[in-house]
């Protein structure tokens, strides 16, 4: 019989994979509208957010550090959220 | 035991894979801030030029480089989690998954090179200016990473065909996969920083 929690973590996969793969395509579709209207720093701003949510998932669904202590989980979501946020604030600041 | 410690998932103390990975992934994802937050400066003195460059990327190529190894990621972890609910009898069923991150992979190479030479052939080089310097550094260094990851992940699946890999033996391929997903992590940064900004010159 299947593991509960092996089915479980790769639904949590599947759909995880799935919105990054959406996102992305989204991104990158947003991107070129923005150029074309001039959008500016705003639509700059939710594509960094994206970047830290697409990151932040990747962390915990695909590195599955979500079960691990935070000091762990910890170190690679200040890497995450710290280089958008250092790196978009020099470049939209 | 109370009820609640029952269905309460357990916290490990370490992240999954060898510990000595985690080191190395922390030393790298430290090199690749170096380089985003240099070439974040950059931008900043070099305002007109970089806003005037960038459009110039196309931010599609950035999008299927993307997919590429989001699609590898998700194949990587499919093959740990069936490694995972493997018996010592059923090792080979992640050796398909890993051939799929290694595919992705090195379509993601195939597609930096058509990439690449779609710039050279329009004349831009890692001279032309500081903002192609740093998109041809940057991507470079990351596919190189890239490159080093098809190549552990392919002698990770030939392991795996062989029944390497079951729910007694998870170090080799989670060590594997960790490293695949910072890969992974560092691109999805990269990618909006060189690509999808849209800041009018």
């Amino acid at each position: 019989m299947e593991d509960p929690a092996a089915a479980k973590r790769r639904r949590l996969i599947d759909v995880t994979a799935l919105i990054l793969l959406v996102a992305t395509v989204g991104a990158a579709a947003l991107s070129e509208w923005g150029r074309q209207q001039v959008a500016g720093e705003r639509l700059s701003y939710f594509l960094l957010l994206l970047a830290v949510g697409k990151g932040l998932a990747v962390v915990d669904v695909f590195m599955d550090l979500r079960p691990v202590v935070w000091r762990w989980r910890g170190l690679l979501w200040t890497w995450v959220v710290g280089a958008v946020a250092i790196c978009g604030a020099l470049i939209l600041g | 035991m109370t009820g609640e410690n029952l269905v309460t998932a357990p916290k490990n103390s370490y992240p999954p894979g060898d510990l000595a990975i985690w080191f190395f992934i922390l030393a790298e994802l430290t090199a690749f801030f170096a380089l985003f937050a240099t070439y974040a400066v950059s931008y900043r003195i070099h305002y007109p030029l970089f806003a005037a460059m960038q459009p110039t990327l196309d931010a599609r190529w950035g999008a299927v480089n993307t997919v590429l190894l989001l699609l590898g990621s998700w194949g990587v972890a499919r093959a740990v989690v069936a490694a995972k609910a493997a018996s010592p009898q059923e090792g080979r069923r992640s050796s398909t998954w890993l051939l799929l991150g290694v595919a992705c992979g090195f379509l993601f190479l195939v597609s930096k090179g058509f990439e690449y030479a779609a710039k050279f052939r329009a004349g831009i080089d890692l001279d032309t200016n500081l903002f192609f310097t740093f998109y041809f550094s940057l991507t470079a260094f990351h596919a190189m990473h890239v490159l080093l990851g098809v190549v552990i992940l392919a002698i990770v699946a030939v392991k795996a065909r062989h029944g390497s890999y079951h729910r007694d033996a998870t170090v080799g391929i989670e060590t594997a996969a960790s490293y695949w997903h910072m890969v992974d992590l560092v691109w999805l940064i990269l990618f909006p920083l060189l690509y999808l900004l849209t800041i009018p010159v």
